[in-house]
């Protein structure tokens, strides 16, 4: 599986510590969501990661948008049913294969309004 | 006058690890095989009498070249028409793409096509039946035996699965056992056992596509390859990343990348990620073994959990959340290369012990070689072993080792940072990143230097910069894309080699 597809994952900040944990519950490590961002550009408002991905995290995102989350142990991950859904629903999610990194985050902090701090 | 002049030595790798000044190396091309890996400078496939084709580019110069009387349009992330001139006639033409897909529509006869990165220095013609098959030819004249690839997983007992991404391209199958492995969908046909020790093989061409093999009855040492003739059998455990790794162990070749922050499974090949990236500059060298009786051949130096015994082999009777464990001296700081082997798994699941933590990612419900690399986080003994998961563990385990790689290592900070490993179009490594969070950080010790000099080989420039502090510092790798990192290396104290290890980074970067 070739990580040649550029990830976008933006979270809102009171939703940082759960999507870090969403994260954790589908075995990625803690705390990825490293990069500040603000609808004002001045509060932080949101934070984003870019990743290199595969097609299994393609596959992964397209049934997301789709409306069918991933399976996932949220509750050893220390979430409930509720807060496993809501920081799904509330996650930026966007997969492009082949894209350039930089200006695919751009791209996908611009169109929800947000610029990097 | 003398007769003879003594020739000195190019300056190498092995002469930088000579340099007590040198305390790091950083070397995505020491990805082990790595150079075996055929150098893919034409992007097209099918290429002596060409089709229509999309292929992924990314956002720089590329050039196109072709032969005949055909055309070729481009579209999708790039533009402009190649229109040939005749039989014997090579017209190219230069064109810049957006990253993506590129289509490159056919019409007429067009043959000999080959589309490479104009930075590619040898732009003669390489003929691309299809890469897999490339790559497999490349394989069979190396004796290195990761680069021979049975494409069935657990292959001890096989059971029913499918192998993806098969190529019309011949393959040859073969096992022992009684049973019948029925294929579809890429192939249709069976191949059926004729006894507990006999191998039967069977050659085919499937359709591009996945090949699913249905399995009746008992089928052992099961093999599926690309190739019109069965080779030696080659055991695959639950995942082909971690055989990898087990079989360059076996071999004796030093691992350099791990695609995984724990350092469990080798990256392997381009488009893979780094999460660890071990430090060169004492050659990958393993310290002394620190495990006694690890081949457990004698009931000595173990404490044996509840269910565990020792008979030449480590066995556990399905307890659950028990250790077969012994203490060792470890320095906080330090690395360790954590190892073991699963024998057999009748039920449940085994992981390996490492400085008193579970490691979950070196996990098996299967057999086979695992590994982790651990940081130690105190000073004094620890436990180290095997130890059965919540579920229990049913099985047998051996081979244990501790050993401490030294050097200063990079680990990346998250699963998301991690860089990936990429091939140029002239087959030369580096690391791609990001530029958003992707890093590889070292942890330097207290008290160590601020006088420290970095040389870093990008794809335009090697850079050189003195006076670097390094006392007890994190330092990250600094975000490079598009120019990819080929190379680095840094000096406790400035070196009188400076022009030297420009020239060793930029032959690393192709100039």
């Amino acid at each position: 599986m070739a990580y040649t597809y550029s990830a976008v994952l933006v979270t809102p900040a009171d939703q940082l510590e759960a999507a870090n944990k969403v994260g954790l519950a589908l075995g990625y490590s803690n705390n990825e969501f490293t990069v500040p961002a603000s609808s004002d550009g001045t509060t932080i408002t949101h934070y984003y990661c870019h990743t290199w991905a595969n097609e299994v995290f393609d596959a992964m995102v397209k049934c997301l948008g789709e409306g069918t989350p991933p399976a996932a142990d949220y509750e050893a991950a220390g979430l409930t049913v509720e807060q496993y859904f809501t920081a799904l629903l509330r996650l930026i999610v966007s997969c492009r294969d082949g894209a350039d990194p930089a200006q695919h985050v751009g791209e996908v902090l611009t169109a929800n309004g947000l610029v990097p701090l | 006058m003398a007769l003879f002049r003594r020739i000195k030595p190019p300056f190498s790798l092995k002469t930088l690890q000579k340099d007590p000044s040198c305390v790091l190396i950083q070397d995505p091309s020491a990805i082990w095989g790595g150079a075996d890996h055929l150098p893919r400078r034409n992007l097209l496939i099918a290429t002596d009498t060409l089709a229509t084709q999309n292929v992924t580019v990314t956002a720089e110069s590329h050039t196109l070249h072709i032969q005949g009387t055909g055309s070729v349009t481009l579209s999708g992330t790039g533009s402009g028409t190649l229109s040939g001139t005749g039989a014997n006639d090579r017209v190219s033409l230069v064109f810049t793409p957006t990253a993506g897909t590129l289509t490159l529509t056919v019409s007429g006869t067009v043959t000999f096509g080959m589309l490479c990165k104009s930075s590619v220095l040898d732009r003669g013609y390489q003929k691309i039946t299809d890469w897999t098959t490339e790559q497999y030819a490349h394989a069979a004249t190396n004796p290195k035996p990761w680069l021979r690839r049975n494409r069935l997983l657990n292959t001890a007992t096989l059971s029913t699965q499918t192998v993806t991404a098969v190529t019309a391209n011949p393959m040859t199958v073969s096992f022992t056992g009684t049973g019948t492995i029925t294929f579809s969908t890429a192939y249709s046909g069976s191949l059926v056992g004729t006894g507990a020790s006999d191998r039967v093989t069977a050659t085919f061409t499937p359709a591009a596509g996945n090949l699913v093999c249905t399995v009746t009855g008992t089928v052992t040492l099961a093999q599926v390859e690309v190739g019109s003739a069965a080779t030696p059998y080659q055991e695959v455990g639950a995942s082909w990343a971690a055989t990898y790794t087990s079989l360059a162990i076996a071999a004796g070749y030093p691992i350099s990348l791990y695609s995984d922050r724990a350092g469990t499974v080798a990256t392997y090949g381009p488009d893979d990620p780094v999460g660890v990236l071990l430090d060169g500059s004492e050659g990958y060298a393993m310290g002394p073994e620190l495990v006694t009786n690890g081949t457990l051949a004698t009931d000595t130096g173990w404490t044996k959990g509840t269910g565990w015994t020792i008979d030449g082999v480590g066995n556990c009777s399905n307890a659950s959340a028990a250790s077969l464990a012994q203490s060792i001296s470890i320095t906080t700081g330090k690395r360790y290369l954590v190892s073991g082997s699963v024998l057999t798994c009748t039920s449940g699941m085994v992981r390996l012990l490492a400085d008193g933590t579970d490691i979950v990612a070196a996990q098996s419900a299967s057999t086979g070689y695992r590994q982790t690399i651990v940081v130690a986080t105190s000073t004094g003994a620890s436990d180290f072993g095997f130890r059965s998961n919540s579920s229990g563990f049913a099985g047998t385990v051996d081979n244990f080792s501790v050993r401490e790689i030294p050097g200063y290592h990079a680990t990346s900070p998250s699963d998301a940072a991690r860089p990936v490993l990429r091939l140029d179009g002239n087959g030369r490594w580096y690391l791609d990143r990001d530029t958003t969070d992707d890093a590889l950080a070292v942890t330097w010790p207290a008290n160590f230097t601020t006088t420290a000099a970095q040389y870093v080989a990008d794809q335009t420039t090697t850079t050189e910069t003195t006076g670097i502090t390094l006392n007890g510092a994190t330092s990250y790798t600094t975000p490079q894309r598009p120019t990819g990192d080929y190379g680095r290396v840094i000096f406790k104290t400035p070196t009188s080699n400076a022009a030297k290890v420009n020239k060793y980074l930029d032959k690393k970067a192709g100039r």
